[in-house]
């Protein structure tokens, strides 16, 4: 049923760069659909897919939900809230009788790494990986590299800095696999209790330096603070972070006047992110909510062998 | 009355294999057993210091008769169980209970007593009591150590009585949720890590207040190096420490867990290829004395999960022997396993050594020629938490000799 090598998508680690590149041009394409006044395609027509969100979610729901409906796909959702595993039934039994009502397709968000790889192992379901705790969130790094091509061109040797909290982020993790596949030179930059402790075999270069991460860069990317990290110590402030790691005005205009900015939203205004870079010309975030649902619309069709 | 005939086979000695000829009379064979070829092995019982049968309380998880099925299919003759039941084995109407239901078993099955009150690591238990009951020692089970000063209280206690404290050092402090090593790993899955210093940091603390206290203390599945050299480092100081390494430290590193197997998921993590080349070094050097498997059943529903969600723990019983020959590739190597995994423990436990258990003969006859399948009929209970599932393994136990009867594994 899948156009790509793997009958799944769970994460960019290991993806080959053939895949990567099928992923993202078919991206383009529907990008372009979704200029179109009818922005509907029927290319899923007939096929089922389900909404596994066992983790709250709006954006990225949402952007699902759109990129399933533009395919014509039929699509059903199913949260934790009302679900049969607050009355004790596990992961896999549940998983297993949605499987029987013969979907075809699960996009899985879990807070826990390696769910989306542990359904794949154990159900006949195709698994399109919509974020598993730290580890990946594969579509949102295509959809960033898909936003980073429509304003770069070709990403090979091209300098992207991910600033912020790279410990938590899944969002990191798949930018950097995917970034490292396309040839770019990624650098992660943050407070030293918010980086991983080893990243020797990953394809990166850590910078201590906030000025050293932006000044060359042609993307830089932050990374939403989460505030609960101040209550496990491993942030003294919001006011202390944006003092060493905000990306501001006058920083950026100081070290790297014309860098791309992205985020993967949402934003904490003027913490890791000053609200005037967020709205300036050179920000990408909106693009990166629109190319959210165009990748979607890919990676739903390339796994569900559209037509 | 018949006899068991052993011809040519690989008879285990405390200094190597010898190949020999055995005639042995049992009294329930009607007719006499021959055995011929140096793939035939006749050892001594196995002994393991780390084994969690769950009764009482957990019946339908395991119990002491699927304990001792999976003892007899792997050869094991001691086990030495964990406070783990429910109740909690903290007092001596428990310790009386479990000794009362394994008493006519001719297998040899050990009970440790809880450190603390339901093991919650805040109230010291009834040491002195569950000493009468017969507890052979006191253990944390595979609960975090408890806070430092209570700890202090459990070593000063448990040195009037001269009882051996069985310690799994960890603390959650430093590794929160994480079961996987801290390292490159850990990041690549974004799980939460457990770093080696944490190790470090618990032995440092137990063995500090053993130096203070004068207690008797054994630390359980050691993974480091610098853990096993700490122990020699107090032991010169007259700390008396004994200690065990898992074999799975020895034979598999943390790069397996790119593959998210829950199996792969154990207390203490799988640690650094380096680290486990170093252990390896040190256990052919012969400074690790003891072996344990840690026998811990799961039940599939807590297994079915992804791996950050997944229980942690394997079944080793049933499969110990074939992994430690597997693995071993030579008879020299082997049998250096083998004796840590058997005479190393029973030694330790003040148990019968050579082929000998509660007083009686007894032998384990190993066929290495053999392949067996693993599937869910290969383990005994409700479990079957082991990465060997699914897959073939070289060698089978033909037969256990168990005080004047021969019984031979399903």
């Amino acid at each position: 049923m899948s156009l790509l090598e793997s009958k799944h998508l769970i994460g960019l680690r290991g993806m080959s760069h053939a895949d990567l590149r099928l992923l993202l041009d078919t991206g383009k394409s529907f990008r372009e659909v979704l200029d179109r006044p009818v922005k509907k395609v029927p290319s899923l027509r007939g096929v089922t897919v389900v909404n596994l969100f066992f983790e709250n979610s709006t954006r990225t729901r949402i952007s699902f939900e759109l990129a399933e409906k533009r395919l014509s796909a039929d699509t059903v959702n199913f949260s934790t809230s009302n679900s049969s595993l607050k009355k004790g039934e596990s992961l896999i039994d549940t998983v297993r009788n949605i499987e029987a009502m013969k979907i075809d397709l699960a996009v899985v968000r879990h807070s826990t790494t390696g769910v989306p790889q542990f359904l794949a192992d154990n159900t006949n379901l195709t698994i399109l990986n919509a974020g598993d705790g730290a580890h990946e969130h594969p579509t949102q790094g295509l959809l960033d590299m898909l936003t980073m091509e429509s304003h770069l061109g070709d990403l090979k040797g091209s300098k992207i800095s991910i600033i912020g909290d790279v410990l938590h982020s899944r969002v990191a993790r798949s930018n950097i696999w995917g970034l490292h596949t396309l040839g770019a030179e990624v650098t992660v930059c943050g407070p030293s209790t918010l980086m991983p402790k080893d990243m020797s075999l990953m394809p990166v270069k850590v910078e201590d330096r906030l000025e050293n991460a932006i000044s060359g860069a042609d993307v830089v990317m932050c990374l939403r603070l989460q505030k609960e990290r101040q209550d496990k110590a491993l942030l003294s402030s919001e006011r202390e972070y944006r003092d060493l790691y905000g990306v501001t005005s006058e920083r950026l205009s100081k070290w790297n006047p014309h860098a791309k900015i992205m985020h993967p939203g949402p934003v904490n205004r003027n913490i890791e992110l000053d609200s005037t870079v967020a709205d300036s010309p050179q920000s990408l975030i909106l693009d990166q909510v629109t190319n959210g649902v165009a990748v979607r619309m890919s990676a739903l069709y390339l796994l569900g062998g559209g037509e | 009355m018949g006899y068991l005939n052993l011809k040519n086979v690989k008879v285990w000695t405390p200094k190597g294999f010898e190949v020999k000829s055995v005639q042995i009379s049992i009294d329930s064979l009607d007719q006499d057993l021959s055995y011929e070829g140096e793939h035939f092995y006749w050892l001594p019982p196995l002994v393991e210091l780390f084994a969690d049968f769950k009764e009482p309380g957990l019946e339908h998880i395991y119990s002491f008769e699927s304990g001792q099925k999976a003892m007899i299919q792997g050869g094991f003759g001691t086990v030495l169980l964990d406070p783990n039941s429910q109740p909690v084995s903290d007092q001596e109407e428990v310790i009386e209970w479990i000794l009362n239901r394994v008493d006519s078993s001719p297998l040899d099955i050990k009970a440790t007593g809880a450190m603390t009150k339901g093991q919650k690591g805040e109230e010291l238990s009834e040491m002195s009591s569950m000493i009468k009951a017969g507890v052979t020692a006191f253990s944390n089970g595979v609960r975090k150590l408890p806070r430092t000063a209570i700890l202090r209280s459990i070593f000063e206690y448990s040195s009037q009585f001269s009882s051996r404290l069985f310690i799994l050092p960890w603390e959650d402090e430093l590794c929160g949720k994480g079961l996987v090593n801290e390292d490159d790993y850990s990041s690549i899955l974004g799980l939460s890590g457990w770093p080696m210093a944490a190790e470090r940091l618990s032995i440092i603390k137990c063995l500090e207040l053993a130096k203070l206290t004068g207690a008797k203390i054994h630390l359980r599945q050691l993974t480091l190096v610098d853990s096993v050299e700490l122990v020699f480092k107090y032991r010169e100081e007259g700390v008396d420490c004994t200690f065990d390494v898992n074999p799975a430290h020895l034979f598999r590193s943390n790069a397996e867990i790119l593959n998210l197997d829950v199996n792969d998921k154990i207390i203490p993590p799988l640690r650094p290829e380096n680290e486990r080349n170093q252990l390896n070094d040190y256990f052919l050097k012969g400074l690790i004395e003891c072996l344990s498997s840690q026998h811990r059943p799961v039940l599939p529903e807590f297994k079915e999960e992804a791996f950050g969600d997944a229980k942690p723990g394997n079944i080793s019983l049933e499969s110990t022997l074939s992994e430690l020959y597997v693995k071993s590739g030579n008879d020299e190597l082997f049998h250096q396993l083998f004796t840590a995994h058997s005479q190393g423990p029973a030694r330790l436990l003040g148990s019968s050594e050579g082929f000998m258990l509660k007083g009686a003969a007894a032998g384990v006859l190993f066929d290495a020629s053999l392949s067996q399948k693993v599937d869910h009929s290969f383990f005994a209970g409700n479990v079957r938490n082991s990465k060997l599932l699914g897959k073939s393994i070289r060698g089978k136990i033909c037969g256990f000799q168990l005080n004047n009867s021969w019984i031979s594994p399903i």
